[in-house]
């Protein structure tokens, strides 16, 4: 009980202590905040990347069915390419805004809207993008 | 002379010391955080901008100059021999006062959007240049960024981005026939 009391009040040690009751508290929610905000910008560059080339693939395409099928592809390979999970793939939704119809029309404006749903953290990632159809297709 | 001893031997004291330099050390790793966030909340507001600038170009560049495009002749024997010569196309022409009209209406579009479109932190992108040689065309825009956190020890809570995209038309080859693509 001595040996006890006597190495309680020694001061060997009590540095690490010092730092364990210190430091953890104030740095573990740095770590979170870190965590956190490299998955959130990290999401938001991939999705503004998938919705600019997805519509690129849509108006650069001949038909309006063929602009539907090269876009969802487009999106596929290039989340597979950005490192999107097959979970998050499967969450992958194209919606698309057309001024006219069918969409690929001369002179109309498409906006596409990506979004899917995150694996680590669920949440919703949206991004959207828009472009003129040429007057000359 | 009490006192002066007395803070003396406190600042000679080794208890504690590990606790002002765990406390220094977060403060700086939060004002680095706060940095850091700024830094990459401009990177993808940049992306933001470019490409709103460049479906701008994308839009003005579409807008042909009829008049200069419909010169020349085409007939049923140039055609062939343009094909069997290899013969480059000749530059589309772009009318531009229309693509400086078509450009400024696309920035618009961006800058009025509250969807998911344009970063919530960018403000107005605003036209700085349009160079348009008849062929090609060069859009320059900005636009100021609202950072989320004042830059620390400092008084800085925007940046103003720049953006530069340059295009041109492209002859798309086939074989038309009123308008359908049949090769």
């Amino acid at each position: 009980m001595s040996t006890l009391r006597k190495k309680l009040a020694g001061e060997s040690g009590s540095a690490i202590v010092e730092f364990v009751a210190l430091a953890v508290p104030l740095f573990i929610p740095i770590f979170i905040y870190l965590n956190i905000f490299a998955s959130v910008s990290g999401n938001e560059a991939i999705v503004r990347t998938l919705a600019r080339e997805g519509l690129r693939a849509y108006v650069a395409s001949d038909s309006d069915h063929a602009g539907r099928e090269v876009s969802a592809q487009a999106l596929s390979v290039i989340a597979t390419h950005l490192g999107l999970t097959p979970g998050e793939i499967a969450t992958l939704s194209a919606r698309y805004e057309c001024s006219d119809n069918p969409c690929l029309s001369s002179n109309g404006r498409i906006r596409l809207t990506v979004s899917y749903i995150d694996g680590q953290s669920h949440r919703t990632i949206e991004g959207s993008a828009q472009e003129h159809v040429s007057p000359w297709m | 002379m009490d006192v002066r001893r007395l803070s003396r031997t406190v600042i000679n004291q080794e208890r504690g010391s590990l606790s002002v330099v765990i406390i220094g050390v977060f403060f700086l790793t939060v004002a680095s955080l706060m940095v850091m966030t700024d830094v990459v909340t401009v990177l993808v507001a940049k992306r933001s901008l470019a490409q709103a600038t460049e479906a701008a170009a994308q839009r003005g560049v579409h807008s042909l100059d009829k008049s200069a495009y419909y010169t020349g002749k085409g007939t049923l024997f140039t055609a062939p021999l343009a094909v069997i010569n290899h013969r480059d196309h000749t530059p589309i022409p772009i009318n531009c006062s229309r693509a400086l009209l078509d450009v400024m209406l696309e920035l618009h579009n961006w800058s009025n959007d509250d969807g998911s479109m344009k970063r919530h932190e960018l403000q107005g992108i605003v036209l700085s240049d349009l160079q348009c040689d008849g062929t090609s065309l060069e859009v320059s825009t900005y636009a100021e960024v609202k950072f989320p956190f004042t830059v620390p020890f400092s008084r800085m809570d925007s940046a103003i981005l720049t953006s530069t995209v340059g295009t041109t038309n492209q002859v798309q080859e086939g074989f038309y026939l009123f308008g359908v693509r049949l090769h």
